[in-house]
């Protein structure tokens, strides 16, 4: 049976998860002390925080130390709202769960472009702002004398929910939240937030909005911080400020390293065993803070996999995984582009200027790309070749002077914006999506491409699912055309370097670009390669997509150019086909010059 | 209100002036490894309970108890060093390093407990408690001492770093650690000697604060973060932006205080917020360009 929803999970599953399911929600039953159906309780909602938290950690990189803070407003919200106004838990939970997801939407505001410890005294700042405000706003949230008389639920009938019945509310909150974790996370969803990881700029040349990713995953996490803040501020019925504190947001992300951080059962893990063990060790309380540094001591040291993922690395395990499923190559996943337009140039500059400093990269460059051709565009070291493709990508705003894209004149496009107008590029200095396969990276390269969004695969949806598939399928094809299809599961770090840079002109050429700029595709290349590399620009240019190539090795931009371009200090020197750029002296002094000057320093 | 801002501007020096000196410790260490000892705040603390032992308990010159913390502190920073950063920073997880020094923070604040009590120690200060008035506003001799004394030593610090030939060799590793290698330079060396600085620092600033605070186990936390955000506000590699973040910090907490002591709490972390929303690398951080 295959439903519309949740279309990829076989009967198996189901019948696991009901097991799961089953065995979770039994245990109040088979151990019925009171004080053990509490610590399950805590154990259960501390899970749901340190999955939200291992979103942000796991498959973002980001380090969040203020994760208290938001689980304070999710608790607060809902404690106030049914002490207060007397509102239903029902009601006050949803809208303390989705305070939560704007609070940490707000948070993502500074910490999009903060990076390393910048990005560290962000969420830093923000936990202390909330532990401030919790201790001592007291007409909002009365401090350390708490707030106490939060209900619990209550059921239809009117009742409040036992602890049992409250366990197994959180219980099956909890199953429902890793499992749709497990969903995003193994979708697009978490390619393209790994991706992200790997490298912010190539992924914004796939058309990938780094900051809008970055903010969902904020988000979500947040969402998860904030439920799991709700359901504690229900348990017993009082909360005060005593609990939102650093050591809780440092406790939170103790947990999902000592599990494993991007492992998604990792969490589950780390925060069973890290939050038993103030219960295990209840009689040592003197020595608690030296057993809870010790054990993240040792957790960072000697396992920075954390439990699961060292778990994971054991080979008998590897070998215990299914290997992937064959892949049938879609055919005519080339066949994108569309017929060249007449006359009109594709990408144009005018006039270009841009100054790093004081320095001018380039100077008053003009250059125009004809429509399906193969632009060579060559000049010594530090010429502005780099600078150029910067610029026309849009990672660099032009200091003056004007591009055009088709005619139109171009008013500060980000790089993400350039890819959804068809321009794309590889890299000079290879750039590749971390721990991501070879398969996935060209994935990643239809982003623009691929309809389903987030709540499409949240639910697996039979859409969704169906997408998937067919584009794997042609990023089977794209491999192929660059010939590494038979290392399409392998991580692409593996690959020898020449076959890098292969994958990242299938990756470029899944954004079905019109203009392709490759930026020394063969530098540190093998002469085998680049024959290979010669016939892929020869392919890409028969099938009507315009590239323009930057390189040092003479024999291969002679070879396949069309037109080049010759830059020296910042300034187009020449321009024509390669015999007649050849015979400029110019250029022969240019390159003459240069050498010489070496030869006498 | 004028003699209001006048004593707040003078307390916030006193403060601050710590906050910057806690920070230039972020700064050395920071520029050699991208890493931070996030317990910086911890080992202030233990600097001033071991001042607390040589001056209140044992009784011995105050500046024997300086020397001693300094002393005590920069092996506590080599021991850092070997203990969590060596051990983390090669790690896939690039901020590993913070969870492991605060690890060891936690550690140290049980260990603070068991040896000097969990209470609050008063620290007489060596200079006596007679208010001297500057204008209209009281100012005790310890934060005039602070003030003078944490300046100076940032300044000393830069001397060192750029003059010294050991500091030289720390510089240069902190621009180009392989360069330095080749040029002989024992890279590992130079950084257990910034995060020998570095706990040094602490233990000064530990020492100098006692007397206006108390000193007790749990006294590092908040100077520790509030120096941290400091260093951020200034820009980590700008350590005349550190200098400059770490008053500006003081001060702005002790004009806010003046309007609520309860905004004061919070106003430093709501700041550092708002800044790196515009300037990711702080007020006068470098601007990152990443070549591509």
């Amino acid at each position: 049976m295959r439903l519309p929803v949740f279309a990829q999970t076989q009967p198996k599953d189901w019948f696991r998860f009901i097991v799961v399911a089953a065995i979770v929600l039994a245990l109040p039953l088979v151990f019925r002390d009171p004080f053990f159906v509490l610590v399950l309780q805590s154990l259960t909602y501390l899970f749901i925080v340190a999955l939200g938290l291992d979103i942000l950690v796991g498959w973002t990189g980001q380090i969040s130390l203020g994760h208290a803070g938001l689980y304070a407003i999710g608790a607060y919200t809902s404690a106030l709202l049914s002490t207060r106004a007397g509102w239903p838990f029902w009601i006050t939970a949803p809208i303390g769960v989705a305070l939560t997801g704007v609070a940490g939407a707000l948070l993502a505001v500074p910490s999009l472009r903060a990076k390393g410890p910048y990005l560290a005294m962000v969420t830093l700042a923000f936990g202390f702002m909330m532990e401030v405000t919790s201790n001592r706003w007291q007409g909002l949230t009365n401090g350390p004398m708490g707030i106490s008389g939060i209900p619990a639920p209550t059921l239809p009938g009117g009742e409040e929910m036992t602890p049992t019945q409250y366990f197994w509310l959180i219980g099956v909150a909890a199953l429902l939240c890793q499992l749709l974790a497990n969903n995003l996370l193994g979708s697009r969803v978490g390619r393209t937030l790994l991706a992200l990881r790997g490298s912010e700029i190539a992924a914004q040349s796939v058309g990938v909005n780094v900051y809008r990713w970055k903010l969902l995953a904020f988000v979500i996490s947040s969402v998860y911080a904030g439920l799991g803040g709700v359901f504690f501020a229900h348990q017993n019925g009082f909360i005060n400020s005593d609990t939102f504190v650093f050591a809780l947001s440092v406790s939170f992300l103790t947990s999902v390293l000592m599990g494993g951080s991007g492992t998604l059962y990792g969490p589950l893990v780390g925060s069973v065993i890290l939050n038993l063990i103030p219960t295990v060790f209840a009689r040592l309380h003197e020595y608690h803070l030296y057993i809870y540094g010790g054990i993240i001591l040792v957790t960072i040291i000697f396992l920075p996999d954390g439990i699961v993922g060292s778990l994971l690395k054991l080979p008998a395990l590897r070998r215990w995984r299914k290997p992937p499923a064959q892949i049938e190559p879609q055919p005519g996943a080339l066949a994108f582009a569309k017929p060249p337009s007449a006359d009109q140039p594709v990408i144009e500059t005018r006039d270009l200027t841009r100054d790093f400093g004081g320095i001018r990269a380039l100077n008053r460059v003009s250059i125009a790309v004809r429509s399906g051709i193969v632009h060579g565009l060559i000049g010594p070291n530090g010429s502005g070749k780099s600078t150029l493709v910067n610029v026309l990508t849009g990672l660099y705003p032009p200091s003056s002077g004007e591009v055009l894209l088709q005619g139109k004149v171009l008013r500060r496009a980000r790089p993400h914006q350039m890819a959804g107008l068809g321009v794309t590029r590889t890299f000079q200095s290879i750039r590749l999506f971390g721990e991501l396969s070879v398969l996935d990276h060209v994935m990643v390269g239809y982003h623009l491409h691929l309809r389903a969004g987030i709540w499409q695969h949240l639910l697996q949806t039979r859409g969704a699912v169906e997408e998937e598939f067919a584009f794997r399928r042609k990023a089977m094809a794209l491999l192929q055309f660059v010939g590494i299809a038979e290392r399409a599961h392998e991580p692409a770090r593996n690959l020898p370097y020449g076959q890098q840079r292969l994958l990242e002109i299938a990756r470029a050429l899944a954004l079905q670009p019109r203009l392709l700029l490759l930026d020394e595709p063969a530098a540190g290349v093998n002469p085998t390669e680049i024959q290979r590399l010669t016939k892929i620009i020869q392919e890409i240019r028969n099938t009507g997509v315009t590239q323009v190539v930057i390189e040092h090795h003479m024999e291969l931009i002679m070879g396949i150019s069309d037109v080049v371009s010759v830059l020296d200090f910042g300034e187009k020197i020449a321009e024509g086909t390669t015999a007649e750029v050849q015979r400029n002296p110019k250029v022969i002094e240019a390159y003459l010059g240069t050498e010489l000057e070496a030869a006498h320093a | 209100m004028l003699v209001k801002i006048w004593q707040a501007l003078l307390s916030g020096l006193s403060v601050g002036s710590v906050y910057a000196l806690i920070a230039q410790g972020y700064y050395v260490t920071y520029i050699t490894t991208g890493a931070l000892n996030f317990g910086q705040g911890d080992f202030l603390m233990i600097g001033a309970l071991f001042g607390v032992t040589c001056y209140v308990a044992l009784g011995l010159p105050y500046a024997v108890a300086v020397v001693g913390a300094v002393v005590l502190l920069s092996m506590m920073g080599a021991a850092l060093e070997r203990i969590a950063i060596r051990t983390t920073l090669r790690h896939a997880l690039s901020l590993s390093w913070v969870l492991s020094t605060v690890a060891v923070s936690i550690i140290l604040r049980n260990a603070a407990v068991q040896i000097w009590g969990p209470e609050q120690i008063k620290f007489p200060s060596p200079f006596g408690d007679q208010v001297l008035h500057i204008g209209q506003a009281g100012i005790f001799p310890q934060e005039l001492f602070i003030i003078f004394g944490s300046i100076g030593t940032v300044l000393l610090v830069q001397f060192f770093l750029k003059r010294a030939v050991l500091g030289k060799a720390l510089t240069a590793v902190a621009y180009n650690r392989n360069a330095a290698a080749v040029m002989g330079i024992n890279v590992q060396r130079m950084i257990v000697l910034a995060f020998v600085l570095s706990s040094a620092l602490a233990g000064l600033g530990g020492v100098l604060i006692a007397p206006i605070t108390f000193a007790w186990a749990y006294m590092g936390t908040v100077p520790g973060i509030k120096a941290f955000a400091a260093a951020i506000i200034g820009g980590l590699e700008n350590p005349i932006g550190i200098l400059i973040g770490g008053l500006a910090v003081g001060v702005l907490e002790q004009f806010f205080g003046i309007i609520n002591s309860n905004l004061k709490e919070g106003i430093t972390f709501l700041f550092v917020l708002l800044i790196l929303a515009v300037r990711p690398t702080g007020l006068m951080g470098r601007k990152e360009i990443e070549k591509v």
